[in-house]
């Protein structure tokens, strides 16, 4: 299933109070990197965010992502048994390593987050020749 | 219940602690201790109900329908399936789950229907029609 779709509203699942209305609490989300010679790739475990819902800002060094639920269960139902939050999500790092900024990609499928951050040229190992 | 809420710590983390993070990670599920912790988490779950159905939710990130199976028997709901590889692609990183979840009697089993939009699944368990709430006529 993609999920770049736009939230289109459901019967079930209402949109969400707008933020005004609830102090904002936030989810602080489960991610993974990978690093190789070329940059890192960042996937950061958002379940209930869809493409629009996601905020990227590099301020220097700080990264922050949020994630804006596009569904909560509705106010109605009875609760039953609840284990989750449904709280938005945000997550901040700081980078040691300059990112080319203007290259980053990124791409929401499935409620994953996928950055793509490629390291900036000065930031690349550098293969130094023995003369 | 383990609570997956944390408050919002601000916290810095340089590239290296990330890259710990992610060697502590796949260290855990290499030994098969953690489950799907980290990358799914515990699989909690939601159940609530209305006058016409019950619904459950779970989070599935990264887990697209083809991969996922729910089963109903003796009003035991079970959820189960595996996560496609999140970056690499290797195989060593497709992570099995499963969670069973208790539902009160009286669901329809041909009144099922479930929805997986954005890595969280919607199952709506219809409630058969002596389960409704009725309101009675008084004469």
């Amino acid at each position: 299933m993609t999920t770049t779709s736009t939230s289109s509203t459901t019967t079930n699942l209402p949109t969400p109070p707008s933020a005004e209305t609830q102090t904002r609490r936030f989810r602080r989300p489960p991610y993974e990197v990978e690093a190789d010679a070329e940059g890192y790739k960042l996937n950061v475990f958002m379940p209930g965010v869809a493409k629009d819902g996601v905020t990227i800002s590099l301020n220097g060094r700080n990264l922050e992502i949020e994630g804006k639920l596009h569904d909560r269960p509705n106010a109605s139902w009875r609760p039953i048994l609840t284990e989750l939050h449904w709280h938005d999500y945000r997550l901040r790092l700081e980078l040691n390593v300059r990112v080319n900024e203007a290259q980053i990609a990124a791409q929401v499928t499935d409620g994953i987050l996928r950055l793509s951050l490629p390291k900036a040229e000065e930031a690349k190992p550098r293969r130094i020749e023995v003369l | 219940m383990i609570s997956l809420l944390r408050p919002d710590l601000s916290r810095s983390l340089s590239l290296e602690d990330w890259l710990r993070d992610s060697l502590l990670y796949d260290d855990s599920l290499a030994r098969g201790r953690s489950g799907l912790s980290g990358r799914l988490g515990a699989l909690p779950a939601d159940l609530y109900e209305d006058t016409e159905a019950y619904h459950a939710l779970m989070e599935l990130p990264g887990v697209t329908k083809e991969n996922l199976e729910v089963t109903l028997e003796n009003s035991v709901l079970r959820v189960s399936g595996k996560s496609h590889p999140v970056a690499s692609g290797a195989p060593e990183r497709v992570v099995e789950f499963s969670r069973s979840l208790a539902v009160p009697d009286g669901v329809n089993p041909a009144g099922v229907s479930a929805e997986l939009r954005d890595g969280i699944l919607h199952l709506r368990l219809a409630k058969h029609e002596e389960r409704k709430p009725r309101t009675i006529r008084i004469d």
